[in-house]
């Protein structure tokens, strides 16, 4: 693919898309540009935390709470689901059948869904130990940034359920293939996320 | 033309009159640093004086070159050389990047010197110990501890002269900051923390102390005396203290907590034999500071009732009753309105509430029954409230920041005419007051400033970069909402309970719910959030169209200089956004979560709201400004007739500055106790902004260099910018030295500062932008002689209320003050008063402006769309410009692509065929999100949760259910737009061209005629 097909960063539709490779010129790009917003939200929520980490007012820390087996098997979970969402990108952009679109995202939002359980289950056990945001500045921090994520997960799988509804309404448009273009980069960026959630609240709260 | 021209020789007399008044101020007997009494203080001085020179050499060229060039190269002069196509010279190009970086080295030096020696933290040397005091801040009274001697005071620190103080501060209720301006300046004092300031006073003398910092209705009352005394004085005081004193025990300390004012305390505590108004304890528990200070990790929660400031608070909260009626209502109730206040308990402060909420109402009513008695409904609802056009959603923000102006600046003229009588107390309450300053600052900053940029940026970009719309249009129109709700909600809180009265800032624990659970800070919160969020996406919605939308051939370096100020500005908006909506939504957590973010107690830690805030609040007052320079660099181009001299100097000075402008935020709290080091790191990147801006000056005053300067009513906006701007420029090199910050923090001295930037250099951009775009939007030019007016009045408004506050801060006068006890600041408060009057006279003319030029429209009309020999793509389509903005895209050539076309022969072509046309239809969306936003946000701060759900579940099935539409567009029939395009263009040829000295009369229909350099003087 030369450079002038080449219409915004991550993976484009292609040519043989049409019209649909060329709205998603400004489309994507202007969704790259909402993301990096984003990710100053998720900046300033991981900075907070790190100044917040000796806020633990005398309650649980990070070694009493962390479940690091459970934030392992989430890490595992999300990146597989980008791996699938992967799959079913290239299955767009090479046009397979759509039901091969449909089965990826569903494997994926079965992942998003495992992920969301795993992770309302180390909060449900977080409050069982007095561990609320309630309880101390370093614990609010924590409350702040780490469901901030798991929101935006759940936002993504409701998003995947409303694509994959209107897969089944419109086909294949323009329009449905420039939205799963961004629902792709907003699940993987949630991978980032979450990998700097693991690396910096789990590993380094338990290293 | 001489009258105009008179103008600028005015404003420079009243540039000098301003800094004579800065020099007035210096020799003033007040007690403050101006006058020093301490060795600390006199090198504050001196510092100040020193950089306010250095700083002058910048400046002054600045105030007395804009009055010659602008008298030179007036337009009528037809001696002076011409050279409209100059725009670079290497020499003067390093001159201006040279001469300010050198200076910026220079006070840079300075700087760092100074903080280091002056540092607050360093212990004072000599060969006598320091006698240490232990400073705890009370609602609304300071307590001193003397640990050595085991006595306490309050309201007096007294200590010998020529021994070195080492005080430690904390508080033990909201963040307070104290101030001794005669011997040290001021720092931080904060609950759970220490900080530290150490002074020495040579010879004994009585000095003024005080906090700055607003915390509650009380605040301009917590004074002291700190009184410097011999040694023998001194031991005989401490027996004075120790013979006459109460112990200072846990019921004692908690009578003083409480809050209220210290003479309060003293009639509780019974104060006999002492001096009238202080209160002396002869005997403390010498751990009681550390108790205080601990009492916030202990790792418990202190509730309010542990706070001694914030259990009193509690009581005011309305809170929820558990009953049927809460749930429906929530903790909306029969006292939640000031009509009630007003019937019940009629004083000035509550009528005076009454009648704004009276204002609100019944201008809600007669706008919609004018609506209504005129049909207009239909129309209002279809081609405005549901548009996606660029073009209309522009008009609407400028519409409504132009609403918001008028209340903001009532209220501002309400706050100086408070402090005009503050002397004796004034007529408002000192809750109104702050609700006062607190809503300024929001409508200002947030509702008039941020729509107002974005109402230009809207309409004027996509036309000059030869774009049909923006990229995302229904985006566009949703932004808009969002901005709206926020303006209605403050809007809303005239009428229906009480705004925030924690300043537009809304520092925590103020605004805590320990301190304040009522619904005022919670209006700020959903305001300042929802319209962030309209704001984020303003933000990517300019980028990415300036990115993507260019017509053909314009690259980035060809675009107008508004356009790259408009991409500086997305950029500014992308990144900074963020920091204030987490901030924000921190602070709502804590508020209604229970969380503790920003709490006093469980490891909150209230810094960490000022980083995130100012984070933001540094760069936005840049996202501001630079599309008025934007602005400014299209104005003096234009009237001068010239090409924009050193234009990739601008380019660079204006993504310099966006750069920087991320770097400095730590200059909002520079007296926060942290180590000098830091503070010098940050002062010296918040001086290094001052070149690029410098730079972004003398270029403008370059491109008026030999041009043929018509002095329009942009002009005139644009002359008071400069000269009034590099004032501002001069105080703000002043504000970055962390020496001086510590004592003009929180004083009217920084009010005046970033009033003096933001009036010249964001509103009277706006005002020049009014002027100069109107006759694009609306077809018709706005009257020029109630242009002349308003401007002059807002000029001189600004000048006349801003420059007196200078002064006084100077001395000491700490901001947000309600009333004052010093006479000497009296004066200088009803010339502010006076100004503020010439402000008002000058929103009236404008209003008179507009309603002039709408009756005589007819005789204004400049159809052909050029009545200002334009050099930018919006001026080559006709005013008012058709839905689709250019029937055929243009092909861009160079930069001044209008001016390219008309000087070489191809503006108003008709192209050899017509396209159809695909435009976004209208969609109610925006209009959803507006009304579920307001009620969502109603709802969250009334605590009536039923309707916030209601309402967030409403908003999110409109917004999936629009996601199901595939009739997004309408298209337009390439017959109709040829016939519409063939019309204007046999308009155009119909109209007579007319020379600039035809600008402002009736001949001018909108065509220019080309005028050319004689051929003398040319090149």
């Amino acid at each position: 693919m030369n450079r002038e097909a080449i219409k915004h960063p991550g993976l484009n539709l292609g040519e043989h898309h049409g019209s649909a490779h060329i709205d998603a010129e400004k489309i994507v790009f202007g969704f790259w540009v909402f993301l990096m917003s984003d990710l100053i939200i998720f900046g300033l929520m991981f900075a907070t935390y790190v100044s917040m980490l000796s806020g633990t007012a005398g309650g649980p820390g990070p070694a009493d709470v962390f479940n690091l087996k459970s934030a392992f098997i989430q890490t595992m979970i999300l990146l597989t689901s980008s791996l699938t969402f992967g799959f079913g990108s290239l299955a767009m952009r090479h046009e397979h059948n759509p039901r091969a679109l449909l089965g990826w995202l569903a494997v994926t939002l079965l992942l998003g869904i495992a992920f969301l359980y795993f992770e309302g289950r180390d909060f449900t056990d977080m409050f069982a130990k007095g561990a609320t945001p309630m309880r101390s500045g370093f614990l609010s921090a924590f409350f702040g940034l780490v469901p901030l994520h798991g929101l935006h997960v759940a936002s993504g799988c409701l998003w995947i359920i409303l694509m994959m509804v209107q897969i089944g309404v419109f086909g294949m448009i323009p329009m449905v293939k420039t939205r799963i273009l961004r629902l792709g980069l907003f699940w993987h960026f949630l991978d980032i996320v979450w990998i700097g959630i693991f690396s910096i609240v789990y590993l380094a709260g338990l290293a | 033309m001489t009258r105009q021209n008179g103008t600028g020789h005015i404003l420079g007399i009243v540039a000098i009159v301003g800094l004579s008044l800065l020099l007035a101020g210096c020799s003033s007997d007040s007690a403050s640093f101006i006058n020093p009494s301490g060795p600390i203080a006199e090198a504050q001085r001196w510092h100040l004086i020193k950089v306010t020179l250095l700083t002058l050499i910048a400046v002054l060229p600045v105030i007395l070159l804009v009055p010659f060039i602008l008298w030179r190269y007036r337009y009528k002069n037809k001696r002076a050389r011409y050279l409209p196509n100059w725009e670079f010279s290497a020499p003067l190009e390093i001159a201006m990047w040279g001469v300010p970086f050198l200076l910026i080295v220079i006070i840079s030096t300075q700087l760092w010197q100074s903080t280091k020696e002056l540092d607050p933290y360093r212990p004072i040397g000599g060969d006598k110990p320091p006698i240490e005091v232990q400073v705890v801040g009370l609602d609304w009274k300071w307590l001193f501890i003397y640990p050595e001697q085991q006595i306490a005071t309050v309201g007096e620190l007294a200590f010998p002269a020529g021994r070195p103080v080492s005080l430690a501060l904390t508080t033990d209720t909201v963040m307070q900051s104290f101030m001794v301006p005669a011997l040290a300046g001021q720092i931080y004092a904060m609950p759970g923390m220490i900080t530290k300031l150490h002074f020495s006073a040579p010879a004994p003398g009585t000095f003024f102390g005080e906090n700055t910092q607003f915390n509650g209705t009380g605040f301009t009352g917590q004074k002291f005396a700190a009184k410097a005394m011999s040694e023998v004085d001194f031991e005989s005081w401490v027996g004075q203290v120790k013979s006459t004193g109460l112990p200072l025990d846990q019921k004692a300390y908690a009578t003083l907590g409480k809050r209220g004012t210290r003479a309060e305390a003293v009639a509780a505590l019974g104060a006999n034999g002492m001096p009238s108004g202080v209160l002396y304890f002869n005997s403390v528990d010498p751990a009681m500071f550390r108790q205080i200070l601990h009492k916030y990790h202990s790792g418990a929660p202190v509730p309010p009732a542990a706070q001694p400031g914030a259990k009193d608070y509690l009581a005011e909260g309305e809170l929820m009753k558990g009953d049927l009626w809460s749930a429906i209502f929530g903790r909306l109730g029969p006292n939640s309105f000031p009509f009630t206040a007003a019937f019940e308990n009629p004083t000035t402060s509550d009528l005076i509430a009454a009648g704004a909420a009276a204002v609100v109402v019944i201008g809600g009513l007669v706008a919609f029954l004018l609506i209504t008695w005129l049909r207009k409904w239909d129309i209002l609802w279809r081609d405005w409230l549901t548009s996606t056009d660029h073009k209309r959603i522009g008009i609407m923000y400028i519409v409504l920041s132009l609403v918001m102006l008028a209340r903001g600046v009532i209220e501002g003229a309400l706050m100086r005419s408070q402090q005009a009588f503050g002397l004796t107390g004034g007529f408002l309450t000192p809750d109104h007051f702050s609700e006062l300053f607190s809503t300024h600052g929001t409508i200002m900053i947030f509702f008039v400033a941020m729509p107002f940029v974005a109402g230009f940026i809207n309409y004027i970009m996509p036309l000059q970069i030869g774009a049909r719309d923006v990229s995302f249009p229904v985006m566009n129109q949703i932004s808009l909402a969002l901005t709206t709700v926020g303006a209605a909600l403050v809007m809303i809180s005239l009428v229906i309970g009480k705004f925030s009265t924690g300043g537009w800032t809304a520092y925590p624990p103020y605004t805590g719910a320990d301190f304040n659970p009522g619904p005022g800070p919670d209006y700020w919160i959903w305001a300042i959030v929802i319209a962030g969020f309209g704001s984020t996406l303003s933000g990517i919605n300019f980028a990415v169209t300036i990115y993507k939308e260019r017509a053909p051939g314009m690259n980035l370096m060809q675009m107008p200089l508004f356009c790259w100020t408009v991409l500086c500005t997305a950029i500014i908006l992308i990144f900074a956004m963020p920091p204030l909506t987490v901030a924000s939504l921190m602070l709502g957590l804590d508020r209604y979560l229970d969380f503790h973010f920003f709490t006093n107690d469980l490891g909150g830690n209230m810094m960490n709201y000022a980083n995130l805030f100012w984070l933001f609040g540094h760069p936005e007052v840049y996202l501001l400004v630079l599309p008025a320079y934007g602005i400014y660099s299209e104005v003096v181009s234009t009237y001068s007739g010239k090409t924009l001299y050193g234009y990739t100097s601008l380019v660079l000075a204006t993504m310099s500055i966006a750069v920087l402008s991320f770097t400095v935020w730590l200059h909002h709290f520079f007296t926060m106790g942290q180590a000098a080091n830091i503070n010098i790191a940050f002062g010296i990147a918040s001086m290094l902004i001052a070149v690029p801006t410098g730079v972004k000056v003398y270029d403008w005053m370059a491109t008026m260099f030999r041009g043929r300067i018509r002095m329009s009513v942009p002009m005139v906006y644009t002359t008071g910018f400069f000269i009034l701007f590099v004032i501002g420029g001069l105080t703000g090199v002043i504000l970055a030295n962390p020496t001086i910050d510590y004592q003009v923090h929180n004083t009217l001295f920084l009010v005046a500062h970033f009033h003096n930037v933001l009036i010249p250099g964001v509103l009277f951009a706006m005002l020049a932008a009014l002027n100069y775009w109107f006759p694009k939007a609306f077809g018709f030019r706005l009257d020029e002689k109630w242009g002349y007016i308003s401007a002059l009045l807002w000029i001189f408004g600004f000048a006349f209320t801003f420059f007196p506050l200078y002064v006084v801060g100077l001395q000491g006068m700490p901001r947000r003050s309600f009333s004052f006890s010093d006479p000497a600041f009296e004066p200088m408060m009803i010339v502010a008063l006076f100004g503020a009057c010439l402000i008002l006279s000058a929103l009236g003319a404008l209003c008179i402006q507009f309603w002039v030029s709408i009756r005589d429209r007819d005789s204004r009309r400049v159809f052909a769309g050029d009545p200002w020999n334009g050099r930018s793509l919006e001026w080559a389509i006709s005013a008012p410009p058709p839905e689709y903005n250019f029937a055929v895209l243009p092909t861009v050539k160079g930069r001044d692509a209008f001016t390219l076309a008309k000087e070489n022969g191809y503006a108003y072509q008709s192209p050899q065929e017509y396209e159809d046309i695909e435009l976004p239809r209208s969609t109610p969306i925006g209009m959803i999100f507006c009304v579920g936003g307001i009620l969502l946000s109603m709802a969250l701060i009334w605590y009536i949760w039923w309707l916030a759900i209601l309402s967030l579940l409403a908003m999110a099935v409109a917004f999936i259910a629009r996601s199901f539409r595939t009739d997004l567009t309408e298209t337009i029939p390439a017959a109709e737009i040829e016939k519409e395009h063939r019309a204007w263009l046999d308009a155009v040829a119909k109209t007579p061209p007319v020379t600039r000295a035809a600008e402002d009369a009736a001949e001018n229909q909108g065509r220019a005629a080309i005028e050319r350099p004689e051929t003398e003087g040319a090149v």
